[in-house]
């Protein structure tokens, strides 16, 4: 499960975003936490690991912010770019460039550690904000 | 079929010997391409050309390689112990001959951190000058009293630090997947349910033993790179497969002179600890023939899909595939895109490689010939068993 927070700002109080999303991509959602005040709203929520990248995009596409609460760290002097963490990034933040050097996009990485245990180095974790 | 003789016999023409090449290597005139600059060559200028003028080709591996070790002698304490069990960081190291001689398997694990810390790790520490400490009990004889022995070591303290790996470098490796409904953790890796992904192993075109796929080259004696230092085949290793394209090699170094970056220790979740080695091999163009060998390309190598979601010996075969796909990122398994992860670094084998090349380029490295080649038509066997415990199976 990927953990993110969503932050609903002013013009948005009227609309029901999430139950939008949650329709619209058939998606079951964890709301952990949620709190309205005056400048609009939060809501932290769990988003099955699959579903990350796409509920994640239909959020934003509706104007709300959405903070990752949690991304990957590689330890670059443990890491020898074999690449086994390569083909279980459910959304495509890990590549291979042309000189084989794996390359972690760790912007739009969305935490859901599935890499962590695949790594025979122990180079990568989990960084909580 | 006396034209295929003439035409194999052309093909051996020596163009050149094993010595003039190290007097080129002496002279520092020595042409020197890695295997991958090496295919493009001979794709732009066609393989006759090339083998005229490329001297040596070299390749290389970085991965993961279980049947590996390090041989130590740790000298007499006073009073002497002959060792019965030892442990190095916790980890039970072997006590295969006499008195102070070790053996630090890479897949023995830590009693205290097991899947975490092993020999390989032991063995990457010891190369780093990491400090390492040494427990070892024994039952005491007249000539060795001793039955206790607690000590701290470098590798500076050690008379001998060999690397001695009995299957190293296979000429090329299956590709993993699982049918199963849930996640298995396997020596190929972490694989996702119902074909999620897929792993493979080696570095295709870039290994060592696919590019003389009939060891003309490549047998005991050949010097070779291991784990940054020059190292040695000292025979063909366990389990060495010829007619399946499946050779391994029985390989030996001096691990005070490694360096460990192409020495790493690794921990394969829920499978145990082992060890990453960087494997290079020179291979001298002495003919036409080897030439045409060392141009196979990554498109023409290919292997087998396996379900290791079946944990029997034989693994249903779901298809083949060639190690141009697999370094894609992506193959199809049963009509399904599956993505795909390599288990050996690709970078760490070009690295090697280009290492191996630099050395010989610099006249720090000159090839030698095997004094014996490697058997071509060995057979990998089964295990024996009695009948009834396969019934119980």
């Amino acid at each position: 499960m990927v953990k993110v927070l969503l932050k609903f700002h002013g013009g948005l109080m009227n609309e029901p975003i999430t139950s939008t999303v949650i329709l619209e991509k058939g998606v079951k959602l964890n709301i952990l936490k949620a709190s309205i005040h005056e400048k609009g709203g939060e809501m932290l929520i769990e988003i099955p690991d699959v579903f990350a990248e796409n509920v994640i995009e239909a959020f934003k596409s509706k104007g709300v912010e959405v903070v990752i609460k949690r991304t990957i760290s590689v330890d670059s002097n443990r890491c020898i770019h074999c690449g086994a963490c390569l083909s279980l990034c459910p959304v495509n933040v890990i590549k291979m460039s042309s000189d084989y050097s794996i390359i972690f996009d760790e912007d739009k990485c969305v935490a859901c550690g599935l890499c962590i245990d695949a790594c025979p180095m122990k180079a990568i974790s989990l960084v909580v904000f | 079929m006396v034209k295929t003789l003439t035409s194999n016999y052309e093909s051996e023409k020596p163009i050149r010997t094993y010595e003039e090449i190290n007097e080129k290597i002496k002279k520092g005139d020595a042409v020197v391409l890695k295997a991958d600059e090496f295919k493009r060559l001979v794709k732009d200028r066609g393989v006759e050309a090339v083998a005229k003028e490329v001297d040596v080709v070299t390749t290389g591996t970085f991965g993961a390689m279980c049947s590996s070790g390090a041989v130590i002698n740790l000298g007499h304490s006073d009073p002497p112990i002959k060792i019965d069990k030892a442990w190095i960081n916790d980890v039970p190291v072997c006590h295969p001959g006499a008195a102070v001689d070790l053996y630090i398997g890479a897949t023995q694990m830590s009693e205290v951190k097991p899947f975490e810390y092993g020999g390989g790790h032991v063995i990457e520490d010891l190369i780093s000058g990491k400090e390492v400490e040494l427990k070892a009990t024994a039952y005491g004889t007249d000539c060795y009293p001793r039955t206790r022995l607690e000590t701290t070591l470098t590798k500076y303290d050690l008379n001998q630090f060999y690397m001695l790996n009995f299957r190293n470098s296979y000429q090329k490796y299956v590709c993993a997947t699982n049918s199963r409904d849930v996640t298995i953790y396997t020596y190929m890796g972490k694989l996702l349910p119902h074909y999620g992904n897929a792993t493979f192993s080696g570095s295709g075109e870039l290994n060592p033993l696919i590019n003389d796929p009939e060891y003309e080259t490549i047998g005991i004696g050949t010097k070779i790179f291991l784990g940054g230092a020059k190292g040695y085949v000292i025979g063909e290793g366990t389990q060495h497969d010829p007619k399946n394209q499946m050779g391994t090699l029985m390989v030996k170094g001096n691990c005070m002179d490694m360096d460990p970056k192409f020495v790493r220790g690794a921990a394969i979740t829920r499978y145990g600890t082992s060890i990453y080695v960087g494997l290079g091999i020179p291979i001298p163009i002495l003919n036409l023939k080897i030439a045409k060998n060392a141009a196979v390309t990554d498109e023409q190598i290919t292997v087998k899909i396996l379900d290791y979601g079946v944990p029997r010996r034989d693994r249903p075969i779901l298809g083949e595939v060639s190690y141009r796909e697999l370094k894609s990122g992506k193959i199809e398994v049963l009509g399904k895109t599956v993505k795909v992860s390599p288990l050996s670094s690709l970078k760490g084998a070009v690295e090697v490689a280009e290492t191996l090349k630099k050395w010989i380029e610099e006249g720090l490295f000159y090839l030698s010939k095997p004094v014996e080649n490697l058997p071509r038509d060995s057979v990998f066997k089964p295990m024996k068993e009695k009948a009834i415990m396969k019934r119980i199976v």
